[in-house]
């Protein structure tokens, strides 16, 4: 297996290919297992994320612009403004196809440039091109002009004015999809870079070791979810149905994570947002099409279209906000990709405020006249505004719910949900304990996606069944689903289009397409795996991050939830206990560290 | 022996419930009985057209709003009097 990296250097306007080691595709296999070797090896410790010594990295997976279904996803990796630590987002599209059909594997890029630019990056060539006419445009804006000036067909990754103005949750848009989290749009704006814009003409998709073979896999794949009932309701409404589901369990946060129960749920039920579908959407490739694009039939934001809400932009702006009017949801989803930031951190920013308003901690005075009540439509509206242009209020709050909390004083800092400052997701920590201890450990701070834990959810019994409201027997689990999700995301595999997607098929998948012996041994890739989050643990350790990082925000451990159902009154009861497990199942020692035999068996011992 | 069976989403079943929760009248305590008896209620056959392996690919079965049923536990007396078995489409995801 040949595997390429690009790299750019924006301050010296050059760029040159690298094939990466043949022992490194080995051992991280490619897309993000590439991306933490990476950036372990490239990103000194300590310095600025938003200094031109950062590196800001795209890598497709092992399987991009192959016909297996749902790989085409991509990553961006750096090191988080937003948290100070490893940053992986994930994106879908036609993006991460269009390097693979270039033969690029990675696309490294340090450095900055002088004035605003972008790349245009083809067969022949990497152009640095001036962009001064580009900024200050929306994420929509720029792609449409862009396509206009080079081909229809080139696929781009832009940033917004949230991104020129560096807010720390800014994220980079493609298409109509985001790379969402953890600020990797304020590196790029922090770079003076505007957009990548990849031209896959006269490129190839990369060549199978057994297309036959290969061929076989994915048909049968194919025929096997044509029907299946999870890939049409995925098709149909996307994520939408989560919301009444988690409402049911008590899962569903409601202001600020204040409780569980949201009057009007039915209002932002699947039931009501399939009234409003226009159409659907789907990624390179993609046989399940999970995007729907929702558009606004009645009130203020009447005529609003946006593709999503998907369930986390109807959390972030319906639950958490106390808002249960679908328009404003889709009219916020909407702002938030027009200027490019985290619907997640958006959404729990400005729950955050409300809850800060309604204890007298923070006042209208201090919000520029703002009356901060829960579900105000003009009040969410003017804080993304506020935020994305860095104005009044928005300036601090820009800068996410950890540094604004701690700012503002006052015990602000207890309201504030987030861990290791990036914003917390759609599940009550206190009714999925399992997916709440994940949110603690995971080495990008606060996301449901570093390991998603479907034992609680959809009631998985691999590898084992537990309980969700139990205060242990949960860390063996945690490591098993970020283990589990860093070998899907050498692939990268979408969470949705996952549907009848066994370990064992991307086993076969990887061994057919590269035809390397190792990749075919189920015990190699979970090694991988592994390695992957335990070289992101490293990077975080080397930047000073401990076992005192790995926590959530204190009202999960000292308010019992109130009225979410049946998972009332729960909390956790002996965090530490927890940790501990997820430590020894991860090979981690009592401060969070690997233990040297960890270190020795996953061949980690030379890179660090 | 009556069980409270609520839909999170009703629609999904064509709006056989007129509210999102019924009261049924099962005569074994289980999920296969709760499964028929709710045909019989509703005469709707959307969940009928499953096989047991199909039922489980799309829905989720919640005993009690805690433990989410598996396909093990089809036959296995589960219920007693007055318990909920909530039914959600099967998604999970981000």
């Amino acid at each position: 297996m040949k595997q390429t990296i690009l790299r750019v250097d924006l301050t010296e306007k050059k760029y040159w290919l690298e094939p990466v080691p043949q022992e490194l595709s080995m051992l991280f296999i490619a897309g993000r297992g590439l991306g933490a070797y990476y950036a372990f090896k490239e990103i000194p410790k300590g310095i600025d994320p938003l200094s031109p010594e950062n590196s800001l990295m795209f890598f497709p997976g092992l399987l991009a612009a192959t016909p297996a279904p749902g790989f085409s996803k991509w990553t961006v990796v750096t090191k988080s403004p937003l948290t100070g630590t490893y940053a992986r987002s994930i994106c879908g599209g036609r993006l991460g196809p269009a390097m693979a059909f270039l033969g690029l594997n990675g696309l490294v890029i340090k450095g900055s440039f002088q004035v605003p630019g972008y790349l245009f990056i083809h067969r022949e060539a990497v152009e640095f091109l001036e962009a001064r006419e580009l900024w200050g445009e929306s994420t929509f804006r720029t792609q449409e002009l862009l396509k206009q000036r080079h081909s229809p067909k080139v696929s781009i990754a832009t940033i917004g004015i949230a991104g020129e103005k560096q807010v720390l949750f800014s994220s980079i848009i493609h298409e109509k999809r985001a790379a969402a989290r953890l600020g990797v749009g304020a590196v790029m704006g922090s770079k003076n870079l505007k957009a990548i814009v990849i031209d896959p003409k006269e490129g190839k998709p990369p060549k199978l070791y057994n297309k036959e073979r290969f061929s076989i896999l994915t048909k049968e794949h194919a025929l096997s979810i044509k029907e299946h009932p999870r890939r049409i309701r995925l098709q149909e409404l996307g994520t939408t149905f989560m919301t009444k589901q988690m409402h049911e369990l008590g899962i569903f946060p409601v202001k600020n994570f204040q409780e569980g129960f949201l009057p009007g749920i039915e209002d932002i039920s699947a039931e009501a947002f399939s009234k409003l579908k226009v159409k659907d959407y789907g990624c390179y490739g993609c046989t399940t099409r999970c995007g729907n694009v929702f558009k606004v039939r009645e009130g203020p934001h009447s005529g609003v279209e946006s593709e999503g809400p998907e369930y986390e932009t109807i959390f972030a702006f319906g639950g958490e906000i106390n808002n249960t009017d679908p328009g404003l949801i889709i009219y916020s989803d909407y702002l938030c990709d027009y200027f490019g930031i985290d619907t997640i951190s958006m959404g729990v920013v400005v729950g955050f405020v409300m809850e800060l308003f309604q204890r007298g901690i923070i006042t209208a005075d201090e919000l520029d006249g703002l009356e901060a009540h829960w579900g105000k439509a003009q009040v969410v509206e003017a804080l993304i505004d506020k935020v994305v242009k860095r104005e009044g209020i928005g300036d601090l709050l820009a800068k996410g719910t950890r540094r604004a909390s701690i700012e503002i004083g006052r015990g602000a800092e207890h309201y504030a949900m987030h861990v290791k400052g990036l914003e917390l997701p759609g599940y009550e920590p206190r009714a999925a304990k399992a997916h709440g201890l994940g949110y603690a450990v995971s080495n990008i701070g606060g996301s449901h996606m570093y390991g998603y834990a479907r034992q609680e959810i959809s009631g998985l019994r691999e590898p084992r069944e537990i309980d969700r409201l139990a205060d242990e027997g949960k860390g063996d689990i945690v490591a098993w689903n970020q283990i589990k999700k860093a070998v899907e995301e050498t692939g990268i595999l979408c969470n949705f289009a996952d549907t009848n997607i066994t370990q064992k098929l991307i086993s076969d998948l990887y061994y057919e397409a590269t035809g390397i012996p190792e990749f075919s041994d189920l015990d190699h890739l979970w090694d991988a795996g592994r390695r992957i989050v335990i070289l992101e643990r490293l990077f975080n350790l080397r930047e000073g991050f401990t076992r005192k990082d790995d926590r959530l925000p204190e009202r999960f451990s000292k308010e019992p939830l109130p009225n979410a159902g049946p998972s009332t009154g729960s909390y956790y009861k002996n965090y530490e206990v927890l940790l501990d497990e997820y430590y020894e199942a991860m090979g981690l020692d009592e401060e969070g560290r690997p233990k040297q035999e960890i270190i020795v068996n996953l061949k980690l011992g030379d890179l660090i | 022996m009556k069980i409270v069976v609520k839909l999170t989403d009703k629609f999904i079943f064509g709006n056989i419930f007129k509210e999102d929760w019924i009261e049924l009248e099962i005569a074994k305590p289980t999920l296969r009985e709760a499964i028929d008896s709710l045909i019989k209620y509703t005469n709707n056959k959307a969940l009928s057209l499953f096989g047991l392996h199909r039922i489980f690919d799309s829905y989720l079965f919640i005993l009690n709003g805690l433990k989410v049923l598996d396909k093990t536990e089809y036959e296995v007396p589960i219920f007693k009097d007055g318990d909920t078995l909530t039914i959600a489409p099967l998604i999970s995801g981000g």
